[in-house]
C-alpha cells in the first residue's frame, strides 16, 4: 500500500531497512520528502514526487553539449551537476548544442557524472518534464511508453533526467499525452486514461 | 485585558492560509495568508452599539462616513456582536507572502560551493507598497539580519549533505505586510522546501509569543501578535521557528523584560500552538496533489 507523505510523517515504527528517502530517529521511520511511502519485502522507502535530477550510476540521460574540450564535452544534464563525455564515447563529432543520449557510467564524490555509450539525437522535439515523474511515462517494464509509441508511431527516447526525445508524425498528440502523466502521475488508472486520451485526440484529426 | 480584536491570548489569527506550488518558473513554491478577515459593516452614525466596540477594540475602526450613516471595519472574532447589521464587503488584512525556492542548483558563484554540502542563500525582502510608509526597496539592515537567521534557523533542519558543490535558494517576499512577517515568511518557506522536494527533517513552523499590555503589571502571555498589539505601551515580541516533531526550536529573537517563569510558559504555548499550524502546512502540500484528483 503506498501512501502519500509529507517531510516529518512516521511511516513506521517496525524494524526495517531503510531505503531512499527516509531517516530513522528513536526507533520510528520517518519520510525526508514529499513522496509515497511504502514498505515492501522489509525495506521503507519514499519515492519522491518533487525534486531536481541527482546523476545516478547507470541512469540514461539525454544532455546537451555545452562546452568542447579537447579530451571531451561538457554535457549539460538538467540537474546541479554536469556530465562529462569522453571523445571516444561518441562516434562522430558533437559541437555546441548537439543534444545526446548517452548513459551515466560513473559518479564522482561531488555528484559530476562520466558518461559513455553516446549517440547524438538529430531532427525531432526535445521536451523537459519533472524527472521525478519519469518512472510514470516508461511504466512497468516499458509498459507506458511501448503504448505511448504503439498508438501515435512517434519514436520516443526517455532521460532519466527529465527530458523526452520525440521523433515521428503525430508529436503533438505524444507530448500533450506526456505532460498529461507528468500531471497526474501520482494517480491509479493512468495507462486507460492515456490510452482514452490519445485515441480522442488522434480520431478528431482523422475526422 | 482584552485583546485589539477579541482574540482569546491563546488564538492565533483567524485565517491563515497556505497554498504550495503557485509559481510554474519555481522548483517549489508557496503562498501564504495569514491575517483577520474583516466585515465591512454600514449603520448610523450614532450606533450605540458599535461606537462602545469600537472604544473597546482597537481593530473595530470606521473608516468612511457618509451622510447619516458610516462604514465600520469588524475582524472575525467579534462577527457575533454585529449579527442583523448590513454587511457591505468582506476582505482579508494581514501578511501575504509568496516563497519561491530554486535548486540545488549550480552555485554562482563557484567559489562559494562547498565540497560537503549545499549553500543554502535565504532572501527575506518587503515589498515598497507592503507596509502604510513606502519602504525603500533597498534591502536595509532589518532585512539583512532577517535573512541571516532565518537561513540559519533552516540550515539545521534541511539535509544539505546530500547535494555537494550546488546552492538552495530561498526568496521570501512579503507582499502585504501586519507584524510576523518574518515568521509568516518562514512557515510559507517550509512548505515551499518540501514542495521542491528537498529532504528535510520536518516541516519548520514559525511564529511569535509575546506579553503585551498598557502596564508591564497588567501584562498577558498571548500568541501571534498583530500590529496594533506590537505597538501596545508594553509589549515583548518573540519570534521562534520550532522542528513540531521533536519539539527543537531552531530560531528565538527577544527582546523587551519578562517575569522569571515567563519563557517557559510562552515557549510552552508556542509549542502547542506550533503543531496546530503544522497542520495547515502539511494539508496544503496534500491538496496539491488532490487538486489534481479533482480534474478528472
Amino acid at each position: 500500500m503506498r501512501k502519500l507523505v509529507v517531510p516529518g510523517d512516521v511511516i513506521t515504527e517496525e524494524k526495517v531497512k531503510l531505503g531512499p528517502n527516509v531517516y530513522v530517529e528513536g526507533g520510528k521511520v520517518i519520510a525526508k520528502v514529499v513522496g509515497l511511502a511504502e514498505v515492501e519485502n522489509g525495506v521503507a522507502k519514499v519515492i519522491p514526487l518533487e525534486g531536481r535530477y541527482i546523476p545516478k550510476e547507470g541512469d540514461p540521460v539525454i544532455g546537451i553539449i555545452v562546452d568542447v574540450k579537447i579530451p571531451g564535452y561538457d554535457v549539460d544534464l538538467n540537474s546541479a551537476y554536469y556530465g562529462f563525455l569522453p571523445n571516444e564515447e561518441l562516434k562522430e563529432e558533437g559541437t555546441y548544442g548537439d543534444v545526446v543520449v548517452a548513459t551515466i557510467k560513473r559518479v564522482d564524490a561531488v555528484r559530476n557524472a562520466l558518461l559513455e555509450k553516446a549517440t547524438i539525437l538529430r531532427g525531432g522535439d526535445l521536451i523537459t518534464i519533472n524527472p521525478k515523474k519519469i518512472p510514470r511515462v516508461i511504466g512497468k517494464k516499458r509498459s507506458m511508453l511501448n503504448l505511448l509509441q504503439n498508438l501515435t508511431g512517434v519514436t520516443i527516447m526517455v532521460g532519466a533526467n527529465g527530458r523526452i526525445w520525440l521523433y515521428g508524425k503525430n508529436i503533438d498528440v505524444a507530448k500533450e499525452a506526456i505532460f498529461m502523466i507528468e500531471q497526474e502521475a501520482h494517480t491509479t488508472g493512468l495507462t486507460d486514461k492515456v490510452t482514452k486520451f490519445i485515441e480522442e485526440e488522434l480520431g478528431h484529426e482523422k475526422a | 485585558m482584552k485583546r485589539p480584536d477579541g482574540r482569546n491570548p491563546e488564538d492565533l489569527r483567524d485565517t491563515i492560509r497556505i497554498e504550495a506550488g503557485v509559481l510554474d518558473r519555481a522548483d517549489g513554491s508557496a503562498y501564504l495568508e495569514w491575517g483577520t478577515t474583516i466585515r465591512l459593516v454600514k449603520t448610523e452614525k450614532d450606533d450605540k452599539d458599535i461606537s462602545s466596540l469600537e472604544e473597546e477594540y482597537l481593530a473595530v475602526k470606521t473608516i468612511r462616513e457618509e451622510g447619516n450613516y458610516k462604514y465600520v471595519e469588524v475582524p472575525k472574532p467579534l462577527w457575533k456582536e454585529i449579527e442583523g447589521y448590513e454587511v457591505i464587503d468582506e476582505y482579508l488584512k494581514g501578511n501575504k507572502v509568496y516563497v519561491a525556492v530554486y535548486g540545488p542548483r549550480e552555485p554562482i558563484p563557484r567559489h562559494e560551493a562547498s565540497p560537503y554540502k549545499a549553500i543554502l542563500r535565504y532572501r527575506y525582502t518587503m515589498s515598497p507598497f507592503s507596509v502604510p510608509e513606502r519602504k525603500s526597496p533597498k534591502p536595509g539592515r532589518r532585512e539583512i539580519e532577517i535573512s541571516m537567521v532565518s537561513r540559519m534557523a533552516l540550515e539545521s533542519i534541511l539535509f544539505l549533505e546530500e547535494f555537494p558543490m550546488t546552492t538552495i535558494d530561498v526568496f521570501a517576499e512579503v507582499i502585504s505586510a501586519d507584524a510576523g512577517t518574518r515568521v509568516a515568511a518562514l512557515t510559507a518557506a517550509g512548505v515551499a522546501l518540501a514542495d521542491a522536494g528537498i529532504p528535510m527533517k520536518d516541516i519548520p513552523v514559525a511564529l511569535a509569543v509575546g506579553k503585551i499590555g498598557n502596564t508591564e503589571e497588567d501584562a498577558t502571555i498571548v500568541v501571534d501578535l498583530n500590529k496594533f498589539e506590537e505597538d501596545m505601551p508594553f509589549a515583548v515580541d518573540m519570534p521562534l521557528v520550532i522542528v513540531p516533531r521533536r519539539e527543537e526550536i531552531t530560531l528565538l529573537q527577544m527582546d523587551g523584560r519578562l517575569k522569571k517563569g515567563d519563557v517557559e510558559e510562552m515557549l510552552e504555548l508556542a509549542i502547542k500552538k506550533g503543531k496546530e499550524l503544522n497542520k495547515i502546512q502539511r494539508e496544503a502540500l496534500i491538496r496539491k496533489y488532490e487538486r489534481v484528483d479533482s480534474h478528472e
